[in-house]
Order: structure tokens, then sequence, then C-alpha cells
């Protein structure tokens, strides 16, 4: 099976993302994606990618390429999620020309849905600008679930509202704008406490019926995620994210040494041998990946083995796009260590369904992989000719 | 902008512009200019498509207002949500970003990047000459940089050092030592590493490998020192069989044995043997550099000043090294600006071990786009003469029939 053509595809109202689709010369389509610096991945892929692509011999039951270059290997860089954008348009089309579901050949069969917990962002969250900081939070309070404004200032209404819809377990992220205005380095006792308000009213409001995440977004120094996770110990959280960046693999593990709430890491670490020495390194409870960011579906699934060889528990990241979360579907359906798929209810019921041809369904609160054989999506249509979205096209001579 | 001193908005970056010049197909060269009209420029090596557009997506827009001399706010903002952990396009961008900004601090004061850092440890660092031709790498992109290790060359000339490696090291390695270099670079084993993507190695193809270093050895003796480059393509078995038969050839320094992404591996590697292990300009980053010292696997600190992310950081990669008593050797192979900045650090650093240059290079391809390169004399490389990083491109760089110029500004 040859390649005959590469398109990426940008959107201009969801600036951050951008989508790969491999075209076989026997008509097939593999979609993959990624998300941040979509202008540089587009140029990487076309500088880079393609003329291997063209030479490549793409063998269905086979092993895919080893694009890991010279530079830029170890990290979630432009390489490496350019890579795993292939990467992942390449584990579809070999699951299409097999005539199978991508979770079956990841290695499904012992279940059939996972439960979602829902990150609360809202529906324009992160969709222009490059940058994670509370400035580009694109909480206007419109749209529907506005779930990031929903956790700020009415967080017992939104805990509610999700349990309501099936949804028992939710991601917030109070403390980022105490961390923004010192650089990480200090938080205020009344800063901590305005930051622990949310937590403690949905504890208030709904008990333990709720799991609760919280996002730090690897922005404090040391000490401060110290702190922070020391006046969190009492709400029995699911899980405390990225409280340092996790760069520092002995910083990780003293934070996860020193706190009693579990501690998850990892989505911003790029390649399978950065999380393996970061698991020996620091006894974290949750590896998370963005298959977008950590090299694609192949990377992916051996931070899930390796996780699972340690009895540590594998989550992977959604809060990108819709192809990335599809992937994680079918990955986390095949990965046992795997108990909960992050989505967001406001992309999921708002912006994803307008560019993807179907999203992998959820009942219930729990989310399983489309029909179909491969991911089971595909780009809509007409969606290459709607304004705003630019295609870039090459073609093998 | 309101609140600010009247250096501050002089020296506000007004235009960031980017060059690619289709003949070096591996560069990109960036220029940061301020409200005053004053000028720094850096360079970046590998995927400079990528890199051009990351310098206009991300870097430009927010540089652009900014003050020019705010270098160590910038190097940190710039570290985004991803990528900072590695030597990928952000970073090598970045890298290229830090040496446009220190050169402006230097063209803004009229001082030389090493008194900027803080001042020369010595007066000139010895020079090694990598054995390269006039043509290495300077295409193929850095999917294929593994497989360059016997390219044709296009250019010809005196210093074919590549080919010379394997036709005649003797009169190589006399040469050298003509010319005062008393340290050379080869990388003898990558034929036989690509043939079995370095998963083993037999009789032959070892033997071959050790011939060069053998022929020198045979008709120089000691008086040159050797560093084999092994550019991190062996697995560690074969690794220790080609580590134990280099012992009695006292090779200077072994560079990149492994990959660097298994410390652990590298460090039962550096154990084994006398021979010390350098690594590795594909890594970048403090954290990651204090994973490999900690684990013992690292004899001398190879960096790039680029592929980590410019001067401010190598720096402090350097006093980090500089805590475990390890000395550093900045990396070249890559561009003539790159050189200038590894040379102002090497005379600044107390534990400058030696500097890297390519003869080939700088007597070739960087003398053509330019000007000031550091000079060498009998061996020892000298700081760039002038403000900034001394090194200059040459103006007829920007106006080539081959040349792509993009600009970000603010007007």
């Amino acid at each position: 099976m040859r390649i005959s053509r590469v398109d990426t595809i940008r959107h201009a109202q969801h600036q951050n993302l951008v989508f790969v689709q491999l075209h076989t010369d026997d008509g097939l389509v593999g979609l993959g994606e990624t998300f941040f610096g979509p202008r540089t991945v587009e140029a990487f892929i076309h500088e880079t990618l393609v003329p291997a692509l063209f030479r490549l011999d793409v063998d269905p039951a086979g092993a895919g390429p080893d694009f890991s270059g010279y530079v830029g290997y170890s990290s979630s860089g432009a390489e490496t999620r350019a890579n795993a954008a292939v990467d992942i348009a390449l584990w579809d089309l070999r699951a299409q020309a097999l005539g199978e579901p991508l979770h079956r050949l990841l290695g499904s069969g012992t279940r059939t849905a996972l439960p979602v917990y829902n990150t609360c962002a809202g529906p324009t969250y992160l969709q222009v600008g490059h940058s994670v900081a509370p400035a580009n939070w694109g909480a206007d309070g419109a749209g529907r679930y506005e779930d990031l404004s929903g956790f700020l200032e009415r967080p017992a209404e939104l805990a509610a509202e999700l349990l309501d819809q099936g949804i028992g377990a939710m991601k917030i992220w109070p403390f980022d704008t105490a961390a923004e205005a010192s650089q990480g380095q200090y938080i205020s006792g009344p800063d901590l406490a305005a930051a622990i308000a949310p937590v403690e009213a949905i504890r208030a409001s709904v008990g333990n019926r709720m799991d609760i995440m919280v996002e730090l977004h690897g922005l404090w120094n040391l000490p401060m995620a110290e702190r922070i996770a020391a006046a969190l110990a009492p709400y029995d959280l699911r899980w405390i994210e990225d409280p340092v960046r996790p760069q520092d693999f002995a910083a990780v593990g003293r934070i996860a040494a020193a706190s009693s709430t579990p501690i998850a890491t990892g989505e911003t670490l790029g390649g399978a041998a950065t999380h393996r020495r970061l698991l020996d390194s620091a006894a974290i409870s949750v590896a998370i990946a963005e298959l977008a960011w950590v090299g694609g579906l192949t990377e992916g699934r051996v931070v899930a083995e390796q996780a699972a060889a340690r009895d540590v528990e594998v989550a992977f990241h959604d809060c990108t796009g819709p192809v990335g979360l599809t992937a994680a579907t079918h990955l986390a359906l095949a990965s046992p260590n795997a108990t909960v798929q992050e989505f967001v209810r406001a992309f999921y019921h708002g912006w994803y369904a307008d560019l993807v041809t179907a999203l992998p369904p959820i009942v219930d609160g729990c989310i399983e992989p489309p029909p179909g054989a491969g991911l089971g999506i595909a780009l809509q249509p007409d969606l290459a000719t709607r304004p705003g979205v630019s295609m870039r096209t090459s073609r093998a001579s | 902008m309101p609140g600010r001193e009247a250096s501050d908005v002089a020296n506000a970056i007004t235009r960031v512009r980017t060059l690619r010049i289709t003949e070096y197909e591996n560069m990109v060269w960036v220029e940061v200019e301020t409200a005053d009209g004053a000028v720094g420029v850096g360079e970046a090596c590998l995927g400079p498509l990528a890199i051009e557009e990351y310098l206009h997506e991300v870097a430009a827009p927010y540089l652009l207002g900014r003050g020019g001399l705010d270098i160590e706010r910038h190097d940190r903002a710039l570290r985004g949500y991803l990528g900072y952990d590695g030597a990928g396009v952000e970073t090598r961008g970045n890298g290229a970003i830090n040496l446009a900004l220190w050169d402006l601090f230097g063209q803004v004061t009229g001082r030389p990047v090493y008194e900027l850092l803080g001042g020369r440890s010595r007066d000139r660092i010895r020079a090694y000459n990598t054995c390269a031709g006039y043509d290495y790498a300077r295409s193929g992109g850095h999917l294929e940089l593994g497989d360059q290790g016997v390219g044709a060359s296009r250019q010809t000339g005196p210093y074919d050092d590549l080919f010379a490696t394997f036709d005649h090291p003797e009169g190589l390695a006399e040469d050298l030592l003509a010319q005062g270099i008393t340290a050379m670079k080869i990388w003898p084993f990558d034929g036989a590493a690509a043939a079995t993507h370095g998963r083993e190695i037999d009789a032959a193809s070892l033997a071959a490998g050790l011939e060069p270093l053998r022929r020198i050895r045979a008709a120089v003796g000691n008086r040159i020192d050797v560093m084999i480059e092994l550019h991190g393509q062996w697995q560690p078995g074969p690794m220790r069989t080609i580590i134990e038969a280099l012992e009695e050839l006292g090779p200077f320094w072994l560079e990149d044995p492994i990959k660097a992404t298994s410390p652990g591996d590298l460090a039962a590697l550096a154990a084994m043997t006398s021979i010390p292990i350098a690594v590795s300009e594909t890594v970048a980053g403090r954290p990651r550099f204090r994973e490999l010292l900690d684990a013992g696997a690292v004899d001398v600190l190879i960096f790039d000043v680029g592929w980590t992310g410019g001067i401010t950081e190598a720096r402090k990669i350097a006093d980090l090294a500089d805590a475990y008593e390890i000395p550093v050797a900045p990396h070249d192979c890559t561009g003539p600006l790159l050189l200038a900045a590894s040379a102002h650090l090497s005379i600044h650093l107390p534990n400058a071990l030696v500097q890297e240059h390519v003869r080939a290079f700088v007597h070739g391809w960087y003398a053509d786009v330019a000007t000031g390169l550091p000079a060498i004399t009998d061996g020892f490389m000298d700081a760039p003469a002038g403000p900034g990083l001394g090194t200059r491109l040459r103006p007829d760089a920007w106006t080539r029939s081959d040349a792509t110029v993009r600009e970000s500004t603010s007007r």
C-alpha cells in the first residue's frame, strides 16, 4: 500500500489544530491530528515527513515507520507532534485495510466502554493563541457548557448537572490565576483558600459522589506545589495533575512522595522513553499521555504498557480535537490500566461534531469507539471548502 | 508603551526577519531589529522550513514590541507548554532567537558576547577538527543525518577530511599536526552501524572501524588526540565490543556511543571503560543533562548551543556540569554564527575543555556566507573580534537569488 497524497488541514476558528490525511493509491484515507503550533507542524510534515511517506510501503499487518530524527526525538516538540499525527493516520489506514476497528488491532477485548470525566473547559477554551494561560481561556460565559466559568462561579451547580448526565468525574484548574500572578513562585494563604473554594463547594453539595481532579498545568515550583497538595489533602481528590512541570523527574518524585493525593502527570512529555524514566524516578499514580503529543498510538501504547508493568494507571488526555479523542478511546479500551477517559463536553457537543462525520458515542457517562473500520471517523466531506479552512496538499510524483 | 524608560522604547523589537538560502538547505537565519535600528542575528540548523514557520507563528508575535535586552525573560517565556524538553523545532528556533538577542545586546553596548557573559576564563581555546568534507550534512535533513558517514562531496579542496579519514588517515593526522591542530574527530563505525541498525558488529567490520585510528597511532603516535563519534546509532551490546577493542588505542573520548535516552545504559558503558564518554549534542536543557550527570553517564558534556536553546541555556548547562566537575566541549558542524556563539562560550566558561570546528567548513561555506569567523592559529581558536557575536552574515546573503526572506513586523 503506497501513499499518494498528504493533506494538512487547518481551521481559522480552531487555531491550534491541524489534521493530516494520508491518501493511498487504492483510495483509502487515513486521518490524524495534532494540537499547538499547527503552522510549524504543517511545515515540518511537508518539509521532512512527506518525502519519507512517499517512499514508504505500508504493510497493514506490520509496524509503522520510525520517524524519530537526529534531534527533537525526546520531547513534545513540533517533530514529535507531526510524527504523532502521521502515526495516528497510519494506524487508521492499516486498520481500514484490514477491515477492523482500530481498538481490535491494539488488543481490546476485555470491555466495550469506559467511564468519562469532564474537563471543565468552555466551548472556546484554547481555540486561539499559543498558551494555556488564563488570559487565553476564552471563558466569555457564552455558549453551551461554559464549564470554565462554571467551576469558578457555580461549582456545586456544575457538579450536580454533570451527575445528572451520568458523569461522575470532573477536572478543574482553580489555581492557575494565582500561578500566573507570581510566575508560579508563591501562593498566599488567601489565594490558596480562594482556589480551594470550588473544591469545597463541590464536596459540600454532592459529597463523595463526584470524583474531582485538580489540574495545576505544571505552573508551580516545588514548595508551592507541596503547599497546594497539603491544602488539598482533606478533599479526597481522584488526582492532582502536573503539580510541577515534569521535566525534573526528581522534583516529581518529591511531590509524589509528599502528597497523600495521587499524582498524575505526563501529558506534555514526548516519547515513551521519557515516560519510562519518569516512571522509574517518581512514584506517580497515573501516567497521562496525549497521543498527539507523545508521538501517536505507537508511543502511547508503550506508555500504557510501561505504566501497567509498574501497576500504574494510564489516562489519555483530551481537550485537543476529535481525532485525538477517538484514537484515545480506541487505545484506552485496549489498555487494562486505563480506568477513565478525559473529554470536554463543551467540545464534544460543540465544535468536535461539526468537523467530523462521527464521534465515539457516550452513553450513561461511558465512552465507546465509533463503529466501523479504523478510527471510525472521517473529516466532514465539505470541511476543506468551508470558509476559514486551509488545506495544503503534497502529491507523489 | 506607557511607564517605560526611553531605553525600553529604543530597544523595543520592531521586526523579526528570517532568511533561508537554497544552497544551504539545513540552515535558517533570523534577524531581530529594534526601534533604534540595532540588529542582532542568529542562526538555526536542521528543519529550516519548520523553524522559519515557528519563528513567525509563535516567537515573533511574542517578541514584537518587547524589550530587546530582556534576554532572560524571553528565554523563559518562549519555553512553551510543549517541546520544552528536547532539541525540537521550538527549542532550535528559540536558540536562533537567543543568539540574535545576545548579538543585539553586543551591538547596543559595543561589547563582545564573552564580555557580556562575565569575561574571559582564557585567551583562546584548543580547537579540534571534525573530519568532515566540504559538503558534509549540508543537505538531507534530520531523518537522514545518521547515514551521512560517507557522502559524495561536491566541493573539493585540500580539506576533504572525510575521505582522508578512510583513504589516508596518516596523512590527515600529519597535515593537522602541521597546522598545529592536536585533536581530531572521526566516525569510522557509522557504516557498520547503518548495515545492522547498530544491533551487531562482526570481526571484519570491527577491524575496519579500528583501522583509521590504528594507522594514525602508527604514523604519529600519541601526538594527536582522536575523538571517536558513534552518532548514537549502536545498541549497548555491540558497543561494549567496540569499546573493548578501542581501549588499547587510547581515543580521547567516545561520543554518543548509544542514544542518550537511557542514562543507566550509558552509565554502565562509562563504568566499564577508562575512555571518557562524551554526550550529547542531541540533548537539550538542564533537566535532561542533570539526569545524565546524576546517573554518572557523562565524562565530557557536549552541548550544541543552538539545539539546546541558545547561549543562555548553554551557559546554565555548563555551570551545572561544573558543579559535577565535568568539562564541556561545545559542538560545531552546524553554521558560522553558531560556531561564533560557541567560541564566545568556550572563552568564557571556566570548564570549557576544547572547541569543535570543521576546517572544511571554516575555510569553505562558512566563509562564503559570513565574515569575522573565529580565527584559528596554531590549533587554538580566538573569540571573534568586534561587538556581539563578532561574526557577521554577509549583507548580500539577504539579496541572493536563492534567498527566501520573510518578516514579521510591528509597524
